[in-house]
This record gives structure tokens, C-alpha cells and sequence, in this order.
């Protein structure tokens, strides 16, 4: 650990209480969704934790509980080492046989965790899979957020590669899509309004909005801790639309603050202060 | 990912800034949200250190200046 501008005890005291915190009780996510959804891209995308993602023929079949260790800068500085703790069934839906196992796993994993994240892909208009478990471990989730992930492969399959964003006649799907898996998967969550986020973690198309949905719903006194292990900037969005020429680019990088980070000349004005 | 010299019509550029724009705002109000669970969470630490003679001794022992430093940074 090291910091640039705070007095090397008072950096050491901090970094030395910000790592027990991770090391005694990570953030702790539990993802839930069919086999194929993209659940490992989703937490790969958000938080840089290099998990593996399953081929798209067949799923790997087996419960995780893995921590994962990610490096963190953004406390002034100093060389931060955290955690992120997953609960996830790889292969969901693959066999009912196993999925039984699978949700037991899942009742007893639940209640620790700070998020539920379940994802469901656009196009799979199938859900009841999703309504059965949902309702299966309706009692145990902690706060949901549903994400809808594979946007770009909505109907008419027309994503705009220039923009990174969907046509116009995918944004009038996925809204209808949106709303439909609300209606008929929300009122299983414990919690009166749950947000469902269309996004896609391949192209990081509204990651944003499906990270602040997790911060919100993650309890108060721990959610920064997801600030700290988070892996992205509206920059990864804007880096894959193929369109833009080299000025037009810099011109709206130019427009993101550099500080994503607690910077250690943020946290001397508050010593000033 | 190729960048084209012609670049997207204005009629493109302005799609990308208005999603630009909100994936900010949601940035923005996640770092808000973090910042604020952050303070409190330091606050709580300086408390406990506080409460518990041990390792308020190790803190002073690391100088006066230094602790003040802390409780100025959590106010």
C-alpha cells in the first residue's frame, strides 16, 4: 500500500482497517439466472473479476462459491487489496435433477448476501423457469435487482455497431420486453418496486444504470465497498462504437472527469475543510 | 474497434451524447450513494477506536496530529 499526499501513518491506518473490512465480510453478490444468460460476463464486466464464462453449448453444472481477489486504487492512492464474494449455480436449468440442489444451495447462501442480481436474457421469452425459482426462494432473497441482459440481440437484430446503441425499433422492443418481465417477475420479490435493467455486459450498453441499481439496493453501510472493486467507466461504452472518428472520440473523453476515484487531493480539501 | 475519419452524422452524435449523459448521471448518483456509505462507515471506525482504549493508545501513539487528521476527514 502506498499514497502519494496523506501522511504515510495516517494512509497505513486506513488502508489497514479498509482491507479488514474486506477481508472479515466481502461484498457479496449472489447471481442467479439460467445457464447462458451472461452471468460471469456481467460480474466480469462490472468488477474486472476474471471469472471463467461458460462455452455456450453446455454450462459447466456445478454451484460456486468463490472469492475473488481485485485490486483497488481509488482510496487516494493506496494500493488497496479487496474481495468480491460470488454465489452462483453455472448451470441453472440444465437439468432439474440438479437445479433442486442448486436452490437449496442457493436458500442457504441467500440470506448472507448483499444482492440478489438475477438476469434473464431478452430474447428467452421463456421465463416460467425463472417465475418457479423466483418463487422457490422468494422468502430468503435479500434486495433484487433483475437485470436483462443480450439486449443487442433483440429483435430485428439491427444493433446500431456505430453507436453501440440499439435501433430504434430494438429501444421500442426491449421497452415492451422490460416491462413484461416486471410484470411477471417482480411481484415474487419481497421489496414493493424492483427495478429490471436492460443492458448488455458484452458491449457495456447501460452497465451504468445496472451497477447503480446494485449500489442502491445493496445495504447502506456497506455499498461502498462496490465503489471500490468496480472495473468500469462510461469510456468502455463509448470505446466500442465503431463510428466515431479519432477527434470525435476525444472530444467526449475529454467531457469524463479523470477522477473516478477518491483522488488524494479530494480527500485533502475535506481535511482542510 | 476502427475509428472512421468521417466519423457519425450529428444526428448520431447527438443519440450518443444523450446516452452518454445519462450513463453519467448514474455514475454520478452510484458515487454519491458509495461517498456517502463510505463517511459514515469511517465515522463508525473512529468511534470504535474511540471506545476501545487499545487501539486508541496505537493511534496516539502514532502522533495527535494524525488522529486529528482522521476526525477532520470524517466530518
Amino acid at each position: 500500500m502506498s499514497s502519494s499526499s496523506l501522511p504515510p501513518a495516517l494512509a497505513e491506518t486506513l488502508a489497514g482497517a479498509i482491507e479488514h473490512q474486506f477481508q472479515v465480510s466481502p461484498p457479496t453478490i449472489c447471481v442467479i439466472g439460467l445457464s447462458g444468460v451472461g452471468k460471469s460476463s456481467t460480474i466480469n464486466s462490472m468488477f474486472g473479476a476474471n471469472r471463467a464464462v461458460s462455452a455456450t453449448i453446455r454450462g459447466t453444472s456445478r454451484f460456486d462459491a468463490e472469492t475473488y481477489d481485485i485490486e483497488s486504487t481509488k482510496v487516494a492512492g493506496l494500493r488497496l487489496n479487496c474481495r468480491l464474494r460470488i454465489y452462483d449455480a453455472v448451470g441453472l436449468g440444465e437439468d432439474i435433477d440438479l437445479d433442486a440442489k442448486y436452490l437449496r444451495r442457493y436458500k442457504s447462501h441467500l440470506p448472507k448476501c448483499d444482492i440478489a442480481l438475477w438476469i434473464v436474457a431478452a430474447r428467452n421469452r421463456a421465463i416460467a423457469l425463472d417465475q418457479q425459482y423466483l418463487q422457490q426462494l422468494a422468502r430468503v432473497l435479500p434486495n433484487l435487482v433483475i437485470g436483462l441482459n443480450q439486449v443487442d440481440l433483440v429483435e430485428p437484430l439491427d444493433w446500431v455497431e456505430s453507436t453501440n446503441l440499439p435501433s430504434a425499433a430494438q429501444q421500442r422492443a426491449i421497452a415492451v420486453i422490460a416491462e413484461d418481465r416486471k410484470t411477471k417477475l417482480a411481484r415474487y420479490a419481497r421489496q414493493g418496486d424492483v427495478a429490471v435493467i436492460p443492458y448488455s455486459a458484452l458491449r457495456y450498453y447501460n452497465l451504468q444504470s445496472l451497477y447503480l441499481e446494485c449500489v442502491r439496493s445493496a445495504p447502506a453501510a456497506r455499498r461502498w465497498m462496490f465503489d471500490l472493486i468496480k472495473s468500469f467507466s462510461t469510456a468502455d461504452w463509448l470505446a466500442r462504437a465503431k463510428g466515431l472518428s479519432v477527434a470525435q472520440r476525444e472530444a467526449f473523453l475529454e467531457k469524463q472527469p479523470t477522477a473516478d476515484a477518491i483522488e488524494p487531493a479530494a480527500l485533502a480539501r475535506l481535511i482542510d475543510r | 474497434m476502427s475509428d472512421k475519419p468521417d466519423g457519425l452524422t450529428p444526428e448520431q452524435l447527438a443519440q450518443l451524447e444523450a446516452h452518454w449523459n445519462q450513463q453519467e448521471d448514474a455514475k454520478d448518483e452510484a458515487r454519491r450513494l458509495t461517498w456517502t456509505s463510505f463517511l459514515d462507515w469511517l465515522k463508525q471506525q473512529t468511534d470504535l477506536l474511540k471506545r476501545n482504549p487499545g487501539l486508541f493508545e496505537q493511534i496516539t501513539q502514532i502522533g495527535p496530529a494524525l488522529l486529528t487528521q482522521l476526525l477532520r476527514l470524517i466530518a
